[in-house]
């Protein structure tokens, strides 16, 4: 009676997690499908599979977008962001944990609560502000906006694991004769891994994704980020269904590689940060 | 150009708050913000410009010219040397299944071939509601030009109210179009309605020439598609086009070099060897300048049509897209349009949204 209901719970877990696995794949797995279809196919039987192998979305995408070039500064941008702003945040982070000072609890309300404003709100004072410091057309421009965005998360997630770290820790450190800077590099950011791993993971995979602020910051080809490739194959009045899909599988496979390759670091520190709070 | 995107749109006017609007930009797609533009003095008064070189003149379209002009005698929309008019593609393969051999010339006849059509289970028309309802509101908007009070209500700018008996009446023969059309309309998008047109589900589409290369693209349409599609004006021989619809403008804030440099540009755009192959690849129309055989001979017999459709036009009503306000082209049309045409609201409620969209643009 225990096997059968052991094996009934069994069954019923493989089917949620088909499920779920089917819902998150069908659409990678439709756009992948699409992309080796004529306009004419993919308007027409939108879940057929392809009558021959069209590979002229691909020709399409590949000479109206240097996807390369855009994919180097997706990666350039979202680097060095993340790079950056999980240094400053783990770093803010950690005095805001264990220092004491006036206002301490104001100025961590005033960050975390820019998770709050609406993104577009923000629009025109950041462009202005980008245009002003001269930073309008940029990397670095893109880079500081990604960088402040990592900001309410980045803080939230680290300063929790900062404050669940134990304060003995630091005790045994300063007995030792480490100072502030050597307990907080050697002691107390190694404890932090997974919650730099969660914060370095989300600001990466927002900022990767990002659209509105790349589209709206940049104007020239030598800036231009992988997610504002895809604005190139709809118009008013025309539309390039293959060629969109085509460039948007150019621009999940490498995402999707790194994935595979990392995906359990990737998970793990998911997890590791879902919990903190 | 044509009808450019929210997108760019709204880049503009951030670059407008920032100053650093680029020298030349087509503000064509927004009028309120060619308004807000023109109104601040952000804009080139392209007139003396024009006016000091006589063969640039000579090469505008004079109708342009004039409608250019604004109260103040300043031009500052750079005028137009070509134009790229809105008619109908028609299938004659479909028209010959269903034992009709020409396109109606009126619109009596019009409904009649629409009828005689489906009698046959031919779709009439590709239509679509989304994106400003394009293909289905030039139909509705062109019928109702037919009469004087039609046209005059379709030349006002920015009508104060739509609760007239010319609009009442267009919008009931815009809800009588869709009995005529594919079954996706309501809702559907523009790359639908062309899906059916150019896979021969449907047998008739509004378009303007910019569509003639998906008709030989085998991307988009059967091979020889191309062979068996007209294209002419619709009924009472007219076309729809707005010379603002593309409104090329000069930034102001640009250096006199800058100003100097984007006015010669724009004399470029005028010249017969760059009007010649923008008629070629997207229909631009010029009446100042005659074809070369030789150009006419190689195009594809659909293009020919229309080549040949412009000394038969007899009325150019303007492009709703340029007349109405942006609330009611982006949010009123893609909701309500819909709820009308499926009778979830009937025509007092959408006329009422109609002017209630008027009120908060004003606002």
């Amino acid at each position: 009676m225990k096997k059968k209901h052991k094996a009934g719970k069994t069954v019923y877990e493989y089917a949620v997690m088909l499920i779920v696995v089917f819902i998150a794949l069908l659409p990678v797995v439709w756009v992948l499908v699409s992309s080796f279809k004529t306009n004419k196919e993919i308007l027409s039987s939108s879940f057929s599979l392809p009558t021959s192998l069209y590979l002229g979305g691909y020709k399409e995408a590949l000479s109206k977008v240097n996807i390369p070039a855009r994919f180097l500064n997706s990666l350039i941008v979202t680097s060095v962001s993340t790079v950056i702003g999980v240094t400053i945040y783990a770093m803010a982070a950690y005095v805001l944990a264990r220092k004491n000072f006036i206002g301490k609890g104001i100025i961590f309300t005033i960050f975390i609560s820019s998770m709050l404003i609406p993104g577009n709100a923000l629009l025109q004072p950041i462009f202005l502000m980008m245009v002003r410091m001269g930073l309008y057309d940029t990397k670095a421009g893109l880079i500081l906006v990604y960088i402040g965005f990592g900001m309410p998360i980045s803080l939230f997630l680290l300063r929790s694991t900062f404050l669940g770290c134990p304060k003995e820790l630091e005790e045994a450190a300063a007995i030792e004769g480490a100072g502030f800077l050597r307990t907080f590099w050697s002691v107390m950011l190694p404890l932090a891994k997974p919650a730099l791993s969660s914060s370095a993971i989300l600001m990466f995979l927002g900022n990767w994704n990002e659209l509105v602020f790349a589209l709206l910051l940049t104007s020239s080809e030598k800036n231009r980020t992988l997610p504002l490739t895809m604005k190139f194959f709809t118009t008013t009045f025309g539309f390039d269904y293959s060629a969109m899909l085509a460039a948007l599988v150019l621009c999940m496979l490498p995402t999707i590689i790194v994935y595979l390759f990392l995906q359990r670091q990737i998970m793990e520190s998911m997890i590791a940060g879902a919990v903190k709070g | 150009m044509q009808g450019s995107s929210p997108d760019y749109n709204n880049k503009l006017r951030m670059l407008n708050a920032a100053d650093q609007l680029p020298t030349i930009f087509d503000a064509g797609g927004d009028i309120s913000l060619y308004n807000t533009l023109k109104n601040n003095g952000r804009l080139v008064n392209v007139k003396p410009y024009i006016d000091a070189d006589s063969e640039w003149k000579a090469r505008l379209e004079d109708d342009c010219i004039e409608q250019f002009i604004e109260d103040d005698g300043a031009i500052y929309m750079v005028p137009e040397a070509a134009m790229c008019p809105v008619g109908i593609f028609w299938n004659k393969d479909l028209f010959a299944k269903a034992g009709i051999e020409s396109f109606p010339e009126t619109w009596d006849e019009f409904w009649q071939v629409c009828d005689t059509l489906q009698a046959a289970g031919i779709t009439p028309l590709a239509l679509q509601t989304a994106g400003s309802a394009w293909t289905s509101m030039i139909i509705a908007t062109s019928y109702m030009s037919s009469s004087q009070e039609g046209m005059d209500f379709m030349n006002q700018n920015f009508p104060e109210t739509y609760d007239t008996p010319e609009f009442r009446e267009m919008m009931e023969v815009y809800v009588k179009l869709f009995q005529y059309c594919n079954p996706d309309a309501i809702g559907g998008d523009y790359s639908l309605a062309q899906n059916h047109f150019t896979n021969e589900e449907a047998a008739m589409m509004i378009n303007g020439a910019w569509m003639m290369e998906t008709l030989r693209d085998t991307n988009y349409s059967p091979e020889g598609f191309e062979q068996h599609v007209g294209f002419t004006t619709l009924p009472g021989k007219t076309v729809v086009y707005s010379w603002n619809q593309v409104g090329r403008v000069i930034s102001a804030s640009a250096t006199e070099e800058e100003i100097e440099a984007a006015v010669e540009y724009m004399k470029t755009l005028s010249t017969q060897e760059h009007v010649i192959r923008y008629f070629e690849l997207t229909g631009g129309y010029s009446s100042k300048v005659e074809l070369p055989e030789e150009t006419y001979n190689n195009l594809m017999p659909t293009m020919k049509e229309y080549a040949d459709m412009f000394k038969d036009i007899e009325h150019v009503i303007p492009n709703y897209q340029t007349q109405w306000n942006s609330i009611i082209l982006n949010e009123v049309f893609t909701t309500d349009l819909p709820a009308l045409v499926q009778g979830s609201i009937d025509m007092d409620q959408f006329i009422q949204i109609m002017d209630d969209a008027v009120r908060q643009y004003e606002e």
